[in-house]
């Protein structure tokens, strides 16, 4: 558990210098991404669907790179993008053109709805969370 | 050039870079809005696709226009940045001034290469952990994520279309990776091509579809979320590619 979250830091910080953030700002993010996984981690432990912990992973995040953005006064991307790739379900997409290749068409399908189910819980939870943010703090654009 | 056809450039320069750096299509028009605002335009309007910027203002006595075509290049969110925060000051900064700092935020340095190719490989590592591997196989995705990105630099001097260049990438990620599992070098292979194709995975434009859709732009929503979803067709396409080679070749799965 501990090396994966690990693993999982060390990945975020890998895409927050490709991504060109510097300093503090790339500490931050890298932080962020941790953070999501460790909350997909333990959703996942605590027996939740992995759409659903994906869902609520994605809100965390996003709240997370809110609250950051405001303290470091930076645009929301820069801790959002580096903590979001982490959880893009690259795995299911793999699996997806595995079973192409092997003719098991079924399974094919099944993971490929699942992937995209998973897809759509990152998004969902963007949504959410933004929108909740609005309505409580009534601001635009950051 | 008079003084109204200067600021609408640098403004709508302002927004190229931006644009072409991966910023959000609402922060493109904000920040065009807000910087001929602060230089005293009136009627400021912008419109922005993840392609075209047009942007258009008036003062006492005509109207002023510009159209600018963008090519996307390398993401960039330290630029976004510091953008976004020059135009926050544009309403204390000389027109001149603000040439200036524009011009300095344009020259600042990336991360060197060679950074980039080892952190391409830490994000190989650092996947494959997550994903719950041994550390041998995390030292091959290392590897192979190095030398992916390395490619990825050659690719880019050919200008090929960018769904070939990651379709080719992905291809190279499951070739290299089979071959190393054939000489024992790589144990499960799925994890090592999983964690080297997140290299990738499109997440700036998937997290910019997501917030052009949530501020209400879908004619970029609509094209990023598809370009997104193209560039996952075209990586599992690539290593899929690979794998059926190595089927054909009478290898094992």
């Amino acid at each position: 558990m501990i090396v994966r979250i690990l693993g999982s830091l060390l990945a975020a910080l890998g895409f927050g210098v490709l991504f060109n953030l510097k300093q503090h700002k790339l500490i931050y993010a890298c932080l962020g991404g941790g953070i999501g996984a460790l909350v997909h981690e333990f959703t996942m432990y605590l027996g939740l669907s992995s759409v659903l912990s994906l869902l609520i992973a994605s809100m965390v995040i996003t709240m997370y790179s809110e609250i950051m953005a405001r303290k470091l006064k930076t645009p929301v991307t820069s801790f959002m993008v580096v903590a979001l790739i982490l959880l893009v379900p690259g795995g299911g997409m793999y699996y997806t053109m595995l079973e192409v290749i092997l003719n098991r068409t079924d399974n094919a399908i099944i993971i490929g709805v699942d992937t995209l189910a998973k897809a759509g819980a990152l998004a969902l939870g963007t949504f959410v969370s933004t929108t909740i943010r609005k309505l409580l703090f009534f601001r635009g654009h950051q | 050039m008079n003084k109204q056809d200067r600021i609408l450039h640098l403004a709508t320069l302002t927004g190229f870079y931006l644009l072409e750096s991966g910023g959000e299509t609402y922060r493109v028009e904000d920040t065009i809005c807000r910087i001929l605002q602060n230089y005293g335009m009136k009627e400021v309007s912008a419109f922005t696709s993840p392609t075209v910027i047009i942007s258009s203002c008036m003062d006492d006595e005509r109207s002023y226009s510009k159209v600018l075509r963008v090519n996307r290049s390398k993401a960039n969110l330290q630029r976004i940045d510091l953008l976004n925060q020059l135009s926050r000051d544009s309403d204390k900064l000389s027109v001149d001034e603000f040439e200036a700092r524009l011009q300095h935020i344009i020259q600042q340095p990336t991360y060197p290469a060679w950074i980039e190719i080892a952190c391409a490989g830490i994000i190989a590592l650092g996947f494959t952990l997550f994903f719950g591997g041994k550390v041998w196989d995390a030292l091959a995705a290392f590897v192979i994520g190095c030398f992916v990105y390395a490619l990825h630099g050659v690719l880019v001097k050919h200008a090929l279309n960018p769904f070939v260049k990651v379709a080719i990438q992905s291809f190279v990620i499951a070739f290299l990776a089979m071959v190393g599992y054939k000489y024992h070098i790589v144990m499960d292979y799925n994890l090592v091509i999983i964690s080297t194709i997140m290299l990738l995975v499109p997440g700036l434009a998937i997290t910019n579809a997501i917030k052009d859709f949530l501020s209400g732009d879908l004619v970029s929503g609509t094209t990023r979320g598809f370009e997104a979803f193209l560039i996952a067709i075209f990586v599992a396409l690539g290593s899929g590619m690979a794998l059926t080679i190595w089927l054909r070749l009478g290898g094992r799965l």
